[in-house]
């Protein structure tokens, strides 16, 4: 009887327990698939640019060029490998606690950030330049993070452990391989905060030329120490009949006084040429010279390199092309 | 018969031909601290250098090296030596002067490019005209508009707020403020000037100011890192020992306004 008058009660606590360890396996496998899917974006954000992203390394440690680029290929490689690994659930210690560790890391490099007075606006985080996040901004959004690769650790059950060495690999080698390729690959637009659809505003470009927010324009990005920019002037030049073309032009290049003026003296640019903090315009670029058309403030088309000559002789004419 | 239908179209085309653009311009140019000059090896603080308006870049240069101003052109790359009469001083603008270049082109001056220097040479008299040092350290607010003319001209075009100006003349308290910019900086030239003229307007003993100068790219500032500057330019103001504000972005579109808003009715601490 006593049994019986007690069974009711035990079979509520254990109901409530099943419930309980339910709801910690789910909570703990949502926040790593979550995590997983954040890493998988943020390996393709960065692989679109890897040179960016070595730069970005760079800032960091004191590495020579391509050992942070062998770095950054490494790291996308295993940002990939790992997300996927989460993103199938796959919960074994060691790669949770590798989870632990890299979110951990990225906080750490935001608070590097805000304690050492970092930019004030810019490609913060994660990832890269498709999100444009202040350091503050960004540390309250890898706490989450950090919190979550926390949360990972409930609920797991043997079923979690299982490996899942396949999948992972292939996301690794597609990350590595998609990062060394990058370049070579037409993703400029993908990689870049410069493009079509996009406002004046977004890009940063307003603030070095207001003048973009009406009418059409031209806007050329250079590199003043680059023979294939000082080239570029020359086309422009002869292409849109510059001076007093239709079609406004105007250049944008790194702030370097002493590399200005001997452009200027070189390249003989018949338009404009304004100077952007190098931070600025390395989120608008993969490869110099690099251009798009803007049209009542938002950019309208791009173009690696300049206008192709049919582009060019529409725009001569005052026509969008 | 035909002779009254040709002349006509003659004397019709021969005027509406379009005729070659430096022969006709009249070009304007304003004083710029961007670009200084060199004569025989040596700084040129006198010279005095004026840069086109619209591009292509053009330059005129008063300088002890010719007895005659210096008309450079970039696209296409010449110099040459302009009577002075061709050059007039615009009455309401002391920093803008214009350029008759049309007549006969003569005084060709030969030109060549030795790295950031354009190196102008007749009978070995040579004149380099190449980019400015920058500006650094700390400068006072007549410094500042003395060797940036650009400063001194477009503070001139700014209307500030009255309001905020008269809010501004009746501090009594003693107010510093530490203004970072940097001359290299295309930004700091449009907006800058807003707050010289501000200060201009304003004169008053309870504020002081103090410019500093920061060097362009990587290079470190010591007090521009004391003071955590993100970007630039920065004004930092103080009272009593401590920053009570800064105008950043935004604020930099009426500094007078921004100014105003942060020190009225805020004592020193």
């Amino acid at each position: 009887m006593t049994n019986h008058a007690s069974w009711p009660v035990r079979r509520g606590a254990a109901s409530r327990a099943v419930g309980r360890d339910r709801l910690e396996a789910g909570a703990g496998s949502l926040a790593a698939r979550l995590l997983g899917l954040v890493l998988l974006i943020a390996a393709w954000a960065k692989a679109l640019d890897p040179e960016l992203f070595a730069i970005q390394l760079g800032e960091l440690a004191p590495l020579p060029s391509p050992v942070a680029y062998a770095v950054a290929i490494a790291a996308i490689g295993f940002e990939a490998g790992l997300g996927m690994a989460l993103l199938l659930g796959w919960r074994h210690p060691a790669v949770l606690l590798l989870a632990n560790a890299t979110f951990v890391s990225f906080t750490g490099v935001v608070v590097w950030h805000l304690v050492g007075g970092g930019e004030p606006a810019g490609g913060c985080g994660c990832f890269g330049q498709l999100l444009e996040r202040t350091p503050r901004q960004a540390l309250w959004e890898d706490l989450g993070f950090v919190a979550l690769s926390g949360l990972a650790w409930l609920g797991r059950t043997p079923r979690s452990a299982v490996p899942r060495w396949r999948p992972v690999a292939i996301a690794a080698i597609s990350g590595v391989a998609l990062a060394v390729c990058a370049p070579w690959l037409p993703l400029d637009d993908q990689a870049t905060a410069l493009a079509p659809g996009v406002g004046v505003g977004a890009t940063r470009l307003e603030e070095v030329v207001p003048e973009l927010r009406a009418g059409h324009h031209l806007v050329v990005l250079l590199d003043r120490a680059d023979p294939a920019s000082t080239d570029s002037v020359a086309r422009l030049n002869e292409r849109l009949k510059l001076p007093g073309g239709p079609t406004p032009v105007w250049g944008v290049a790194e702030d370097d006084p002493e590399l200005a003026a001997a452009f200027l003296w070189t390249a003989g640019p018949a338009f404009e040429v304004r100077s952007a903090p190098r931070r600025m315009l390395r989120r608008l670029h993969r490869s110099l010279p690099r251009s798009a058309l803007i049209d009542g403030g938002r950019v309208v088309a791009t173009w690696t390199g300049l206008p192709g000559d049919r582009d060019l002789d529409a725009l001569a004419r005052g026509e969008l092309p | 018969m035909m002779r009254f239908i040709m002349i006509p179209a003659v004397l019709v085309a021969v005027l509406a031909a379009p005729r070659h653009h430096a022969l006709a311009a009249t070009i304007e140019l304003a004083g710029t601290g961007q670009f200084q000059v060199q004569s025989k090896g040596t700084l040129e603080p006198d010279a005095r250098v004026y840069r086109s308006l619209d591009p292509p870049a053009a330059f005129l240069v008063f300088t002890a090296a010719f007895p005659r101003p210096v008309y450079v052109t970039t696209a296409p790359r010449s110099a040459r030596l302009i009577d002075p009469k061709r050059v007039s001083q615009d009455s309401a603008d002391p920093d803008l002067v214009r350029v008759d270049t049309s007549g006969s082109q003569e005084g060709f001056l030969s030109v060549r490019v030795d790295g950031a220097n354009l190196v102008v040479d007749r009978d070995g008299i040579t004149m380099t005209l190449t980019a400015s040092r920058p500006v650094l350290g700390d400068r006072t607010l007549e410094d500042v508009t003395r060797v940036l003319p650009e400063y001194r001209r477009n503070a001139t075009r700014y209307r500030p707020d009255p309001r905020a100006l008269e809010t501004l003349r009746g501090l009594q308290q003693p107010t510093e403020l530490i203004v970072f910019f940097g001359s290299w900086c295309p930004h700091c030239e449009r907006v800058m000037p807003r707050l010289v003229r501000v200060l201009q307007d304003v004169d008053s003993a309870a504020i002081t100011v103090t410019f500093h100068g920061v060097p362009p790219g990587e290079a470190q500032d010591p007090l521009a890192d004391e003071y955590r500057i993100t970007g630039l330019p920065t004004a930092v103001v103080r009272r009593g020992g401590k920053e009570l504000t800064r105008i950043v972005g935004d604020g930099w579109d009426a500094p007078e306004s921004s100014l105003a808003a942060a020190l009225a009715g805020k004592p020193a601490r």
